[in-house]
């Protein structure tokens, strides 16, 4: 189940913002080697003081197996002002329709959990979350920065990216600025790949921040 | 409607620099709404402020000050700090005061249906653009989603308006990359995304993407739009 929080709520919601910050320290400081600060076992960096929307995906108990952040391209983000050496010329992607998704982060017993050939449930969630949300907000592409170890899973999951530039070596992998498109084809490569037919976002945190929802 | 209303729009809007009251009735009008209105409190250089263009009556809006409405308005809370539209049939209206507050709006016309758009741009400043419409909730629930997308930039592009007629640049340090501008001239030649990506050896979807971001960089609402006006300002040339 993913649950819906914007930073500007973080406060009423410590018990999963503190798993979260904890689990991006895990993933990006621990396994992949990013170069990020991590203060009081908290990986958090400026873009988290812009009310970004975080997709936290909670297991049964509600403890939080993974997490996602999404911040509109027409501000700033992380794609145009820290990784810009992704794109061709290094200039900056921008769109009222397009959204930069980061810190992409699914914990170690999530990930190696599959049932056949299908991606783990965790992943199989964040993703369709992400293109979930991004459909009802009526937009047409999500970017984000994946490394090659990334780039296996989201083809896995059906998730088709296109390298928008260069690929560059960050923490131990090469990385790629990848442009996906959103859009009832994107949704059901998520759906068959992961086995996931059920709505994934949690109703009430849905509804609590406006979210219309989908057309009976 | 989409592609004709988007021309109308266009054709004002070389007459007008700032976003007007006349010009948010038009759009209204057109997608069969009845208000629209744009805010923005914190504009990089504006001394003045808070900016906003409305189609409300000019009694919704004295009322709306004089009660201090926007200290509890929930479409507006909700949608700063935010990044997805509002929808204000989801708003909870238990309490008295907000109850009391969508019965007012109702009664002094601004409609019973609405979306409420977030705006974040590059200097860190925030806006809100919403519309309005009287609608049941099954038609309201098809016509909002049908129009997301056109809204969403119409939005932007009241915005980046709003910051141009107040010299400010709306997309620095980003001109039109060539890729850009060989799809903008392929579609000036009458040609599909799929077919330029045959010509020029790239997806269907990468041409999508670098049209819409040549739309973007020119603050257009649409690509035929944009493919308009990199012909009259000389980007491309015509055959």
């Amino acid at each position: 189940m993913i649950r819906l929080i914007y930073g500007r709520d973080r406060r009423n919601f410590p018990r999963e913002i503190d798993e979260m910050f904890r689990l991006r320290a895990q993933v990006f400081r621990d396994r992949m080697g990013w170069d990020v600060v991590v203060k009081d076992g908290w990986e958090i960096d400026r873009f988290d003081e812009l009310d970004p929307l975080y997709l936290l995906c909670l297991d049964d108990r509600e403890v939080v197996r993974g997490c996602v952040r999404l911040l509109p391209t027409t501000g700033p983000n992380m794609l145009n002002d820290v990784f810009n050496e992704l794109l061709p010329g290094g200039v900056p992607v921008r769109s009222a329709l397009m959204w930069e998704s980061s810190r992409f982060s699914v914990d170690r017993i999530a990930s190696a959990e599959r049932t056949g050939n299908l991606i783990n449930r965790v992943t199989g969630e964040l993703l369709i979350g992400i293109f979930d949300v991004a459909g009802r907000a009526g937009l047409e592409f999500i970017v984000s920065v994946y490394d090659v170890m990334m780039g296996r899973v989201l083809k896995r999951a059906g998730c088709h990216a296109e390298p928008l530039g260069p690929a560059v070596k960050i923490g131990k992998a090469l990385s790629y600025a990848g442009l996906f498109e959103v859009g009832p084809e994107m949704m059901a490569n998520l759906r068959t790949a992961s086995g996931i037919t059920e709505d994934v976002i949690e109703t009430e945190t849905a509804r609590a921040i406006g979210l219309t929802s989908e057309a009976a | 409607m989409f592609e004709s209303t988007f021309f109308d729009v266009v054709d004002q809007l070389k007459a007008k620099k700032r976003p007007s009251d006349t010009f948010l009735k038009s759009i209204a009008k057109r997608y069969g709404l009845d208000h629209l209105v744009y805010f923005t409190i914190n504009l990089p250089l504006a001394t003045e402020g808070p900016y906003y263009a409305t189609t409300y009556s000019p009694q919704w809006v004295s009322h709306y000050f004089a009660q201090n409405y926007a200290r509890i308005d929930p479409a507006l809370h909700e949608a700063l700090g935010g990044i997805l539209p509002v929808d204000w049939s989801t708003i909870d209206k238990k309490a008295a005061h907000i109850r009391r507050f969508f019965g007012e709006a109702i009664d002094f016309g601004v409609g019973n249906q609405g979306l409420s758009f977030p705006i974040r741009g590059l200097y860190h400043e925030t806006a809100v653009f919403s519309l309005a419409a009287n609608l049941p909730d099954p038609e309201w629930r098809t016509f909002a989603l049908h129009y997301m997308r056109d809204f969403q930039i119409i939005g932007h592009f009241i915005h980046n308006r709003m910051l141009e007629a107040l010299g400010i640049d709306t997309s620095p340090r980003s001109p039109l990359l060539h890729r850009e501008l060989e799809c903008l001239r392929w579609c000036a030649n009458g040609k599909t995304k799929w077919e330029t990506g045959e010509i020029l050896g790239i997806s269907e979807r990468t041409v999508k993407f670098h049209l819409d971001q040549a739309r973007h960089k020119l603050n257009c609402m649409n690509v035929t739009h944009a493919v308009a006006k990199a012909l009259a300002i000389g980007l491309i040339a015509p055959e």
